[in-house]
């Protein structure tokens, strides 16, 4: 089972999905926006990074490029949505450009989850 | 005769441990390696390689058949008193062969591991050269051995298709627009110059039948000695030139491909992603765009609406407070009309008791005192009525100017909801609009880099596209210095000038050469040649 780490600014969400990974038998850690993700990642090394694209402080796009500019080779997923879905597939598409491992659009099911976590981590 | 087989049979003998010290050791080290290579390829399931390697062990062994019977025939076809000379070319003979052999199974085992990733047909049209080459090689060996017929027809013929073979390659690389089709062509071209050369070569063979020799000079056969063992040496030089071009513009052609299918890969991803930005996205944002602005011309409107409101409740207040004025100053008049109405009742009073007292004059002033006091009364109660009603008036007033005034309030706090709401909406647009341009700059900018790079590398690999058209004109200019002096070696036979100053400028040609080349050595096999075979001489 891998070692998560989970971004997202909105608590509630971060919740679910950290109770979705904690009944899969993960490892969760969370961090509510994108420089706190990047200090968790440095402190923490976690084998998956999960990341909303919209946050406050430091948005998603730039936690990816920061992260993968120096761990080319790091799974991430990206997720987006939500209230804010106008330019959701937007955001994910941008995502993928910049070499994440996976991308979900919210609202997703426990099965989507976990299907593109396999897919990011090869497994 | 028995001393001439006693010569033959000495060489003979000696050429027999000749071959086996020469060769026994190639053969045994390359054999285990390629039965080795073979099965181990084999087990893996790569039958191609397998099969590839039997065949480089095939043109090897029959290089080395032909070999032990060239020694034979030679040895039989050959009178007396040119058996000395002959040993000499023999080794000549000897080491080109192994050389050539030597080289092309290392060429073999390189292009095995080199090309195999690269086409089949590639390979095949390699493997198919690679065959030509030997049969080539051993008709010439074979023609010199017995050295009769034009061998300076020969050389020229030689140069000539190494010349083609050179021409090919410079034309394969100006033919660069469609690379990898070039070089399928170049490949061909060099198979095919190669069977020219053998059935050249062939018709050469059959004519020399007709044409004995005509060589008995030693001195002169020592100078053509010198002569051929420079020409093969300057000969050898170029192979192995060509050899590297061959395998650097392949390598080189297969780099910039890959490099081309990267930029072109990379360039679609990033047009594709623009455009659905656009297409999507853009549409998406200029709807949020449209509700920002009829967001705003409905804040613009209760904006009015509130700088309105303050004129019509001013005005508003002022007619009722106008109103409460007149109302009171009407109060103040029915308090006179009251105070009046007092007046008169008393004065009526009074007027009535002194009518009494007047008696019957005073009857009629009686009358007009009492009708003055039912005025006064009267007044009184008409008084009270307007007091009552004025009252009134006042209540509704007051009343309604509450009520307007909760209205008012409650509008305005309906309005300060609605433009809450619209503030959020445009707040929230206009992140999105940041967000959206932040991220679609981000993104560009990343994968511009990527291009920049990709454009780079495919840059750096046409430059050296020249390096290796240096290196073909390094070849072409010692060509040419070699075939001049070689015809002028060939004139000079007819001659009994002596050959040893265009030997000695053939030799300086060969070390100017090898000298100029070693200082451009940038292959991109330069690594690989560290695993190559040790080269051996014979002398």
């Amino acid at each position: 089972m891998a070692k998560i780490l989970v971004i997202d600014d909105e608590e509630q969400l971060r919740d679910l999905i950290k109770k979705m990974l904690t009944r899969d038998g993960h490892q969760v850690l969370m961090a509510q926006d994108g420089e706190e993700g990047v200090r968790g990642f440095h402190q923490f090394n976690p084998d998956l990074i999960i990341t909303d694209i919209i946050m406050p402080n430091k948005d998603g796009i730039e936690v990816i490029m920061e992260l993968l500019k120096s761990h080319p080779d790091l799974p991430i997923i990206a997720i987006s949505g939500g209230r804010r879905a106008i330019t959701a597939g937007f955001n994910l598409d941008s995502a993928e450009m910049l070499g994440v491992k996976g991308i979900l659009q919210k609202p997703f099911t426990h099965q989507q989850l976990q299907e593109v976590i396999q897919k990011a981590l090869g497994l | 005769m028995a001393v001439q087989s006693k010569n033959n049979a000495e060489f003979k003998k000696s050429a027999w441990r000749f071959f086996l010290i020469s060769t026994g050791f190639a053969v045994v080290l390359v054999g285990v390696s390629i039965v080795f290579h073979s099965t181990l390829n084999f087990r893996l399931g790569r039958y191609e390689d397998a099969l590839f390697l039997g065949l480089a062990w095939g043109v090897f062994s029959v290089s080395q058949w032909r070999l032990l019977r060239l020694s034979q025939k030679t040895v039989k076809l050959l009178p007396e008193d040119q058996v000395d000379a002959n040993n000499a070319t023999l080794r000549y003979i000897f080491n080109r062969i192994s050389a050539y052999v030597q080289d092309n199974l290392a060429f073999n085992n390189k292009s095995n591991v080199d090309f195999s990733a690269a086409s089949d047909k590639h390979t095949i049209a390699l493997s198919k050269a690679i065959g030509v080459l030997n049969t080539q090689i051993t008709h010439l060996t074979e023609t010199l051995a017995q050295h009769d017929g034009d061998i300076d027809q020969e050389f020229h013929l030689f140069d000539d298709v190494a010349t083609q073979t050179a021409q090919t390659i410079t034309q394969y690389l100006t033919l660069s627009a469609d690379i990898d089709n070039a070089l399928r062509e170049h490949i061909t071209q060099i198979a095919t110059s190669l069977d020219d050369l053998k059935s050249k070569l062939n018709t050469l063979n059959r004519k020399q039948h007709e044409a004995l020799p005509s060589v008995d000079n030693t001195q002169n056969f020592r100078e053509i000695e010198d002569i051929v063992y420079l020409h093969l040496s300057i000969d050898n030089a170029i192979d192995e030139q060509l050899k590297v071009i061959s395998y650097d513009t392949h390598q080189s052609a297969l780099m910039l491909l890959d490099l081309m299918r990267h930029l072109s890969d990379d360039a679609e991803s990033i047009v594709k992603y623009i455009s659905n930005a656009n297409e999507k996205n853009i549409s998406k944002m200029e709807s949020d765009m449209e509700n920002s602005v009829k967001f705003i011309i409905s804040i613009e409107k209760f904006i009015q609406n509130i700088q309105e409101i303050p004129d019509k409740l001013r005005a508003d207040i002022a007619a009722i407070q106008s109103a409460s004025g007149v109302i009171d100053s009407l109060a103040h008049l029915v308090d006179s009309i009251k105070e009046i109405s007092f007046q008169t009742d008393i004065l009526a009073v009074n007027a009535a008791i002194q009518a009494a007292h007047a008696g019957e004059a005073g009857l009629g002033f009686k009358i007009v005192a009492d009708e003055v006091r039912k005025l006064a009364v009267n007044s009184n109660n008409a008084a009270e009525m307007i007091e009552s009603g004025l009252e009134k008036a006042r209540h509704t007033i007051q009343d309604g100017l509450k009520f307007k005034f909760l209205d008012e309030i409650m509008l305005q706090m309906n309005g300060a909801s609605q433009v809450m709401i619209y503030v959020q909406q445009l707040q929230d647009s206009q992140e999105d609009m940041q967000q959206y341009y932040k991220t679609l700059f981000a993104v560009i900018n990343q994968n511009n880099t990527k291009l920049a790079h990709d454009i780079s590398e495919v840059l750096g690999n046409i430059q050296y596209e020249d390096v290796v058209r240096q290196r073909v004109e390094r070849i072409q200019e010692v060509m040419v210095m070699r075939n001049d002096l070689l015809r002028q070696f060939a004139a000079q036979l007819t001659s009994d000038g002596s050959a040893e100053e265009i030997i000695m400028q053939l030799n300086n040609t060969l070390n100017d050469y090898l000298s100029r080349e070693s200082h451009h050595n940038n292959s991109l096999q330069a690594k690989d040649d560290e695993d190559a075979l040790p080269k051996f001489e014979l002398f």
